[in-house]
């Protein structure tokens, strides 16, 4: 590996000529962001005391920077903020790259989101609908651009009664309240048993009822706390006792999502990535990729790698999890968009398994991986919904709100995690920069940096690539979790809830679910109108055969698509994507008719019987999020489907 | 009103559907109505498909279950079961699932009191969405009866309910499938006229299979699951 570092830096004629690279694009950022921290932490001093509703003035970007005595003095106070908001700033993905992932503090991270985001300059509102709609988003840029829309507005200013308290200090006196009412208490019970004897929280949640799979989830349990404990030994004997082979693609550690990003990605392939100039997302914190899909297969090495992973978990949870042999052909069924495209998914061989083994054997910095076992993952959407429970009292709990709060966590599992993983890596690659200044200098080698960037001034000291190391340790090390199963699951809680407050406010879900489900009622009724103007063959067929509409959508509609049987989980998260941004309920409608139109052929000559059973397995093909979103795309039903509107016309209550 | 006009229409033809013309097959609408979680799918699935599965899942709009019987004088009919998600659907919607049904089955958790007591709310949306016309045959059927010693619902209430709302009254258990499909087969005979036997009715009872189920013992979620040193067996007992 240090050889091939060694080899591509000659190349580049200089290592200095990569770090001088690494450090204009932070310094790029941080002019960017220097000038509106002052106005962060002003804010967050007044947030405390007064209300924070009104937006403030955005901040300019800063002045050029004055070459201060330490590059990285900025972050001697809020380490998190000015990270984040480089991050959320900055203007390449090279600077996101190596300054965000490389410094956020996961274990403080959203917490600090509301006040970094209200000082953002750039307002939500442009962020363009046609972007999201035409381009899948990384996990991270998802989690983002939800907790842009979820907390610039109605999350920071406290709770109903105008009490300006800090919003997560909101969410825990929420998440700890003890049922006093008979009502109350009846609310946790229904929660309990839903999500208690349910299938919570798996990332690639599916409808299909499982068999006990306690048994896998056990070694799975174990197998990460193993790797908490970043003993590889551990590890190995797991896998010895548990047979688990080291030819065959071993159950156990694919299935684990959040190790995938070390697990399953090869260095080869990300240097590769980087080496060809494609940037995973080249849009930045909010990006997705322009390319083509079957160049962008490719080219996003971090989203691809984990993805397999996540397929197969989620075939896994189908229940299939004695025939392996099954694994890569679901894959390519499964999550993937097109057949074509899809490179065959390999199962990461015993090398790279060992190699990561023993990388994060050895890694001796504080770097946490996100993990949690199922209960784990259902601690965090129960929390939620008792939270919830008591924000909307009107509410209290309804099935299918479970499945809403399910998917919105595994949002914030699956960002948080792959920032977890581009943090992981970027400490790795540190580690080669390390090691290459441990080595004796080399005539080829200039150790000497000549800066050509912005800063010729600190050129020709041999203590910027160290001192780069010397400030990258001591910021891994300060980043530690103190305890990573607890803090950071609280915070994927914290984000979760914030994001369920938002839908359930703003894009009027409250009603989806308050008693009467008036709103519910009425997206059945259009729906029906729709159904009979732009399918009216179907239509016909279904009163024909004594089939209402609504017994089929309503469940689609209610769960906002998560309980769509067999639906791939990328497909959601595109729905939804489109259904967050537009703030309508539009896409819904358009996804239910492009089901719907896409199926008609299949469900003319069948009676009613076969028609349900159709419905309630539909064929995973027609799911795939290409395919779909394409036909939904087409389907041109108005704009009268507005979130705000429905709100108000069935807010009465 | 449209709709309620289709749902009428098809409340009359669904007894005799266009493609059981050929079969002369009779179908007939029945409904499981009860709050969450108290076995309604499971119930449904068993009857139709004899399977039960462990793990709970929530119903959320409606499942839907077709079985073809045959009573005794070679009478064929098809129920159609509408598995009613418990929650998810109330008020104003329930009529849409229930109009034209020829048979609701009411169903309560034996161990949950709660979902007895909820029945009241159910049956009086029944009445009110049939308003003026005839009521369909109603069942009170009381699940889980694998866990009797947990059972809390007693049965002078249950009778007394039932016989004030005149009610036919079951038992069952999904999970063993207990008078699972004694109970559908009753239904399906009253509904079309036919008289069962005793002895037939006992004839379609599946074999129920004692079940010894070993609790575990030690919550998973206490340390880890382990299982605490003091409950080994050190050494055998020596009698002297």
């Amino acid at each position: 590996m240090i050889r091939r570092l060694k080899k591509s830096m000659s190349r580049r004629s200089s290592p200095a000529d990569l770090d001088a690279a690494v450090e204009v694009s932070l310094r790029r950022s941080f002019s960017l962001f220097k000038g509106s921290r002052v106005q962060v932490l002003k804010r967050t001093a007044t947030d405390d005391t007064e209300d924070s509703q009104e937006p403030g003035p955005a901040p300019e970007p800063g002045p050029a920077p004055e070459p201060g005595p330490s590059l990285f003095s900025v972050f001697e106070n809020s380490t998190v903020r000015s990270t984040l908001l480089a991050y959320l700033l900055a203007p390449s993905p090279v600077s996101v790259e190596h300054c965000v992932r490389a410094l956020a503090p996961l274990a403080t991270l959203s917490r600090q989101f509301a006040p970094l985001l209200s000082a953002l300059p750039h307002p939500v509102s442009l962020i363009p609908d046609l972007l999201v709609l035409s381009t899948p988003m990384s996990p991270v840029s998802r989690l983002q651009l939800y907790c842009r829309l979820s907390m610039s507005t109605s999350v920071t200013t406290g709770n109903a009664e105008g009490d300006v308290d800090d919003p997560f200090v909101v969410y825990l006196k929420l998440r700890n309240t003890k049922p006093k009412t008979q009502g109350e208490l009846r609310f946790f019970e229904d929660i309990e048993k839903d999500i208690h004897r349910g299938i919570y929280g798996e990332p690639g949640q599916s409808r299909r009822l499982q068999d006990d799979q306690s048994g896998s989830d056990d070694v799975l349990a174990r197998m990460e706390n193993a790797l908490l404990a970043r003993s590889s030994s551990q590890v190995a004997k797991i896998r010895r006792e548990h047979k688990l082979s080291q030819r065959a693609p071993d159950r156990a550690v694919i299935s684990a999502p959040f190790l995938s990003p070390y697990v399953l990605s090869p260095p080869e392939v990300r240097a590769g990535g980087e080496a060809a100039g494609c940037d995973p997302y080249p849009l930045g914190c909010i990006g997705g990729d322009f390319s083509p899909p079957h160049k962008r297969r490719h080219s996003a090495p971090a989203a691809d790698y984990l993805q397999p992973s996540l397929a197969q978990l989620s075939s896994i949870s189908e229940g299939d999890h004695d025939e392996p042999k099954k694994f890569a052909k679901r894959t390519n069924l499964g999550s993937q968009a097109l057949p074509t495209f899809v490179p065959a998914f390999a199962p990461p061989s015993a090398l790279e398994i060992s190699q990561s083994e023993s990388a994060i054997g050895s890694c001796n910095s504080d770097v946490h991986v996100l993990v949690a076992d199922v209960n784990g993952r259902k601690k965090v959407v129960r929390n939620v919904m008792r939270a919830l429970g008591f924000r909307f009292e009107d509410v209290g709990y309804c099935q299918g709100m479970d499945y809403v709060v399910g998917h919105v966590s595994n949002i914030a599992w699956s960002g948080l995690n792959e920032l977890a993983g581009g943090f992981k890596r970027l400490v790795d690659q540190q580690k080669e920069y390390v090691d290459l200044l441990a080595q004796p200098h080399d005539a080829s080698l200039p150790m000497t940096a000549s800066f050509t960037g912005e800063q010729p001034s600190t050129a020709g000291s041999p203590t910027t690539l160290g001192f780069f190391v010397e400030e990258l340790n001591k910021l891994t090390e300060s980043v530690s979790f103190p305890n990573p199963t607890t803090s950071v699951a609280l915070e994927i809680e914290y984000l979760t809830y914030t994001i369920t407050v938002k839908l359930f406010e703003d894009r009027a879900i409250r009603q989806l679910f308050s008693p009467g489900l008036a709103l519910l009622l009425d997206l059945c009724t259009q729906f029906k109108g729709l159904l009979k103007t732009h399918l009216p063959v179907l239509a016909d067929h279904f009163d024909e055969i004594g089939l209402d509409s609504q017994h089929i959508v309503l469940a689609w509609f209610q769960t906002l698509f998560v309980y769509v049987p067999n639906v791939p989980r990328t497909t959601v998260s595109r729905i939804w994507d489109i259904f967050f941004v537009s703030g309508s309920f539009r896409v819904f409608h358009q996804v239910a008719l492009a089901i719907c139109s896409l199926a008609q052929p299949l469900v003319l000559n069948m009676n009613l019987e076969e028609v349900f059973s159709f419905f309630q397995a539909l064929p995973r093909q027609m799911l795939e999020e290409e395919t779909l979103l394409l036909c939904s795309n087409s389907m041109d039903i108005g704009h009268d489907y507005d979130c705000a509107t429905m709100r108000k016309k069935h807010a009465r209550a | 009103m449209a709709e309620a006009k289709n749902e009428a229409k098809m409340g009359e033809e669904s007894p005799e559907s266009s493609d059981s013309e050929a079969e002369n097959i009779k179908q007939f609408k029945v409904i499981l109505l009860g709050n969450g979680a108290t076995g309604k799918t499971s119930l449904a699935q068993r009857f139709a498909n004899d399977q039960f599965a462990q793990s709970y899942k929530q119903t959320i709009g409606l499942d839907f279950f077709m079985k073809r019987i045959t009573l005794p004088g070679d009478v064929e009919v098809a129920l159609q079961i509408w598995d009613i998600g418990g929650q998810s659907i109330g008020g104003k919607m329930i009529n849409n699932y229930i109009y034209g049904a020829h048979a609701c089955i009411m169903c309560y958790d034996i161990t949950n009191v709660d979902s007895f007591m909820d029945l009241e709310d159910w049956y009086r949306l029944v009445k009110k969405s049939f308003k003026d016309e005839k009521l369909p045959m109603c069942v009170l059927l009381g699940n889980k009866t694998d866990l009797n010693h947990m059972k809390v619902v007693k049965d002078t209430v249950a009778h007394r309910f039932a016989s004030e709302n005149s009610m036919h009254e079951h038992a069952v258990s999904a999970k063993t499938g207990d008078k699972v499909q004694t109970t559908f087969y009753q239904v399906a005979a009253t509904l079309s006229g036919v008289l069962m036997p005793k002895a037939e009715m006992d004839s379609h009872e599946t074999v129920v299979t004692a079940q010894i189920t070993g609790y575990e013992q030690h919550d998973s979620e206490v340390e880890g699951g382990q299982v605490p040193e003091y409950t080994h067996k050190r050494q055998s007992c020596v009698l002297s």
